[in-house]
């Protein structure tokens, strides 16, 4: 990371943390109010099916604002039951290496599989707000073209070259936490925050994609990553919906 | 409830965004491993018992003998010495003085090989190693070379050859 890209985060983040130092304000109000109600029994299952489509909206930012790489990533969410949330995501990519004695472009598209468990209680059969954490299998097809290279020796001459293209499949593991709050009716915002594990990292041994699209770093084992979700949900009741409980 | 959640969000997600910002930067990583093979040579001679000991030289010049003419260069005393191979092709040879100062005569050491294309990262690319296969070289003040280890790579700790140095 560069000094000036060091400066600007710290600048946001200073920004961001003292907004945060209002929290506390918030946070007593909040609590004197939840000490005077008190806790009802938790319910379960009663909330019907959501079916949620969400985009990743950070990733046309990031895509704007760098020029070597690129990404969009969309995420499919089902709720099943007793908090849990089955999880489908996808999306391509791609990057180009653009470098004095080395040049490729790499392609890839990518799926994961997986579940969400919010650990929030829920309040009401309205109440989709979560906290999350889960866990995805996720796999990639990455092709790489052609990479020209130059090996550079300033005593015997540079020597070109060009090591053929090639086909791989990548594997990884995920977990992840999050949040997802609705902004208005069937309107969903949130952020995953991840980490990911390559499986199979030896096969990226002759030349190690520098991006892949929805795991990061080809040359590194483990990358962690963020996603910001813009989500459209649609909902429908549970055939045998039990009666919400109700506050004693 | 819901509204502190909103409240979290918000800030997480800045916080998020500051990072977002922040690594879009990209650029190269700094190379940080030794990027080129390096053949480590090492002056010897066999002492009165008959071991091998290593003997420094007081002003080494070594030199490449390339297409472009001979590119020298002129160590200070020492019995240890990193040359290069060429990457051009499968064999080099270097000329060897053991004391610029003195005016010794030089021997030429030739050098034969199989090279080996390596990627070593997206910051250092690639480069190539070497498996020796054969080392001559004149006999005026060199008196013979053992190949102790042929794979050169850009491990800067393994030596390959040692020279023994006519008494």
């Amino acid at each position: 990371m560069s000094t000036t890209a060091t400066y600007r985060y710290l600048f946001a983040l200073s920004l961001s943390l003292l907004c945060l130092g209002a929290l506390p304000v918030f946070a007593q109000s909040d609590t004197a109010t939840n000490a005077e109600e008190k806790t009802p029994d938790r319910p379960k299952n009663i909330a019907g099916h959501q079916l949620s489509i969400g985009f990743d909206i950070a990733a046309p930012v990031r895509n704007y604002l760098t020029s070597n790489r690129y990404s969009y990533e969309l995420e499919v969410s089902y709720y099943h039951k007793k908090e849990y949330y089955w999880v489908a995501e996808g999306g391509w990519g791609g990057s180009n290496v653009i470098f004095n004695d080395l040049k490729y472009n790499t392609t890839n598209y990518f799926g994961r599989l997986g579940f969400n468990k919010s650990i929030l209680y829920r309040e009401s059969t309205h109440d989709w707000d979560m906290m999350f954490i889960g866990m995805r299998v996720a796999l990639s097809n990455v092709n790489r073209g052609d990479a020209t290279y130059t090996v550079i020796d300033s005593v015997w001459g540079n020597q070109p070259g060009v090591s053929a293209g090639k086909n791989f499949v990548a594997g990884w593991l995920e977990i992840t936490t999050g949040m997802r709050v609705e902004l208005a009716k069937g309107l969903l915002a949130g952020w995953n925050l991840r980490g990911k594990f390559l499986m199979n990292g030896r096969s990226f041994k002759d030349l190690a994609p520098i991006n892949i699209a929805g795991f990061g770093r080809g040359d590194k084992n483990a990358n962690f990553d963020f996603n910001l979700y813009l989500s459209y949900a649609i909902r429908w009741s549970r055939k045998n919906n039990p009666t919400p409980p109700t506050t004693k | 409830m819901i509204n502190k959640h909103k409240y979290n969000f918000y800030h997480i997600a800045a916080v998020l965004t500051a990072l977002l910002f922040s690594s879009c930067t990209q650029e190269r990583q700094p190379c940080i491993t030794p990027k080129y093979a390096s053949l480590i040579l090492k002056t010897v001679r066999l002492n009165a018992s008959g071991s091998v000991v290593d003997t420094p030289m007081p002003a080494a010049v070594f030199g490449a003998i390339t297409d472009s003419g001979t590119k020298g260069i002129i160590f200070p005393r020492s019995a240890t010495f990193s040359l290069s191979l060429s990457p051009v092709s499968d064999s080099c040879r270097w000329i060897f003085a053991p004391d610029t100062t003195t005016g010794t005569l030089a021997d030429t050491i030739t050098f034969k090989y199989n090279r080996q294309l390596e990627f070593i990262s997206n910051a250092c690319g690639y480069t190539y190693f070497y498996g020796l296969t054969r080392v001559t070289s004149t006999n005026r003040n060199i008196d013979s070379i053992i190949i102790t280890n042929t794979t050169v790579t850009n491990n800067v700790n393994n030596s390959h050859l040692q020279v023994f140095i006519r008494p």
